[in-house]
């Protein structure tokens, strides 16, 4: 599915949090939105999964304007991992996982079947009957990216997917985000702080920087060059090739 | 599953057990067969006693509690709160400012004391609400409106009493909560809204387990947030009303029996919740009605009293027991 934005802004009372913004994201597409704390990528990705409402400017979904999608109909389109995801201490995992198919109406077989499968492909199924109040804050937040993912997206949104993560799953994670898009057909945009591991995942790059988006580009042989010039800008770092397709970090003097 | 199961059957039957207590036992101890005279030929002597008296008085205290449970187990839910009850919503500092305007400025409008506590509660219940919306209807607003609102409730009510101290002849039992002056009337007229709210109550189970992820993980997986808050809101606001109309100020019961109900089940799961904490709610407000009647012979003491007295050392003694490790 792929998504338009054009001419968005977003206030918070009088403040301007994004202005401006214009961006697509292709069918099938991995998009990585990455930016200094506070810049609005969050936001941004709130506003594509019609969490908060745009004042100014559209976003469409197949064409088709965000706005007009009842919340049932959105959920059956899209899922997001929120960065702090809450979910009482007490509920099963499974018990959780159970009202990701709020949207579906009710078909358990399918509905078992479909969270089997999301549990199983995010490593959580020995956690299954677990409460939630027990498990580590990485733990939950695979089972809220197994919860996103029995929503089955067409459009899947990760904020910070790698944050409290082990190593493991981040090794995993672009051979993961590649077979998901390519088994289920579906676009994926995540905020990633980690410019290491959004060289490897995504096949193109966002990057904004006060309230605009200043870098845009497709993950190809120049990407590191102008994401270089980005991070120079915004964060005084500086990054190198490191060989493979890779990068590593340098403070600037 | 089969905990639930087992814990709701057995609490079930303590409760029919207590019900039928509550109609064989009193200032007249009755037979079991003249128990068993009332739901069979309730016109011969003493079932027809006992079915004007005891029963009226039983099947209110009955719905009442389990409506009072209900709307508690509602609120805790709706705002993510343990602490959250009927009161939250000023349904007891609605109805008591209400009921105590009536019967100590009119009293000559006693006999519509019953209206009058269920619109203050009503009332209360929308002025929070109003009071809280700010473009979205945040739990935490709501709560703090709820509590300086009642604040204001309970001074106004203080006020009253203290200024009309030559009048209070049944004050006392109103304000603590009790069934003493039921009637078939107050049970025919209050039916209707216990029906309704306890109907509703179990289509909100799984809105209420989606809405209980918080306002964000609620929309992305597809709830229009506000309206099911606003609708859980109205029924607990209806089930809490209804009850305190014919009860009195019982809101205690709404915090326990949810918190009872929970531990007994080790599941916070919404439907198993409700109905067992409706069913835990009836059980104690049948039991503290039992007590309160028979305990001080000739002497009443009011539900009220033994519920919070007798609620709150059984929940104790359940927290006391819970394991290390076990949430």
């Amino acid at each position: 599915m792929n998504i338009a934005i054009r001419d968005l802004s977003f206030f918070r009372g009088e403040r301007a949090i994004l202005q401006n913004i214009n961006a697509d994201f292709a069918d099938r597409s991995i998009t990585a939105l990455t930016g200094g704390n506070g810049c609005g990528k969050s936001t941004l990705l709130k506003l594509i999964a019609g969490l908060l409402k745009y004042q100014q400017g559209s976003i469409t979904l197949n064409g088709r304007e965000l706005n007009s999608f009842s919340p049932r109909q959105l959920a059956r389109k899209r899922a997001i991992l929120l960065q702090n995801p809450y979910a009482p201490p007490e509920m099963k995992v499974k018990e959780l996982l159970r009202l990701s198919r709020y949207a579906f109406g009710n078909n358990s077989k399918y509905d078992h079947k479909i969270i089997s499968q999301a549990l199983n492909d995010t490593g959580c199924t020995k956690l299954a009957e677990r409460k939630t109040g027990t498990l580590s804050g990485g733990e939950l937040r695979k089972v809220f990216l197994a919860m996103a993912l029995a929503q089955e997206p067409e459009v899947l949104l990760l904020d910070e997917v790698e944050a409290g993560m082990d190593a493991g799953f981040c090794c995993q994670l672009p051979e993961f985000l590649r077979q998901l898009v390519a088994q289920r057909n579906l676009s994926v945009v995540m905020v990633m702080h980690d410019l290491d591991l959004a060289l490897h995942c995504a096949t193109d790059i966002l990057g904004i920087a006060d309230r605009h988006i200043t870098l845009q580009t497709a993950n190809n042989k120049d990407a590191i060059d102008q994401l270089n010039k980005f991070v120079n800008g915004t964060m005084c770092i500086s990054l190198e090739r490191d060989g493979s397709i890779g990068a590593k970090l340098n403070y600037l003097k | 599953m089969k905990r639930i199961l087992t814990v709701t059957f057995l609490m079930t039957g303590v409760m029919i057990f207590t019900f039928l207590l509550s109609l064989k036992c009193g200032v007249l101890t009755a037979s079991w067969h003249d128990v068993w005279l009332i739901f069979t030929a309730p016109e011969t002597f003493p079932a027809f006693i006992l079915r004007e008296l005891r029963l009226v008085r039983a099947v209110l205290a009955l719905l009442s509690g389990a409506a009072l449970a209900v709307s508690g187990t509602i609120l805790q839910k709706v705002l993510h709160n343990d602490l959250a009850s009927p009161d939250i919503l000023g349904v007891s500092g609605g109805a008591g400012c209400a009921g105590l305007t009536l019967m100590l400025l009119c009293p000559q409008y006693s006999a519509f004391l019953n209206t009058a506590t269920f619109a203050g509660a009503m009332f209360s219940a929308v002025l929070i609400a109003l009071a809280a919306w700010k473009r979205t209807l945040s739990p935490i607003r709501l709560i703090l409106a709820g509590v300086a609102l009642s604040a204001l409730f309970s001074t106004a009510c203080g006020a009253m009493i203290l200024l009309n101290s030559d009048k209070l002849t049944g004050v006392m039992e109103f304000t603590l909560g009790g069934f003493s002056r039921c009637t078939m009337d107050d049970l025919n007229a209050a039916l209707p809204f216990f029906a309704a709210s306890l109907l509703l109550a179990p289509l909100l189970a799984t809105r209420l387990d989606v809405l209980s992820l918080g306002r964000d993980e609620a929309a992305a997986v597809g709830m229009p947030v506000e309206l099911n808050r606003l609708a859980a809101l109205a029924v607990a606001a209806l089930a809490a009303s209804t009850a305190v109309s014919v009860a009195g100020l019982l809101g205690f019961a709404g915090l326990i029996a949810p918190h009872i109900a929970g531990k007994l089940l080790n599941t916070r799961r919404t439907m198993p919740l409700l109905l067992l904490s409706a069913v835990t709610g009836a059980e104690i407000t049948l039991a503290a009605d039992l007590a309160g009647r028979t305990l001080f012979m000739p002497r009443e003491v009011p539900c009220g009293l033994f519920l919070s007295a007798f609620g709150a050392l059984f929940f104790l003694i359940l927290l006391l027991q819970e394991k290390e490790g076990e949430l």
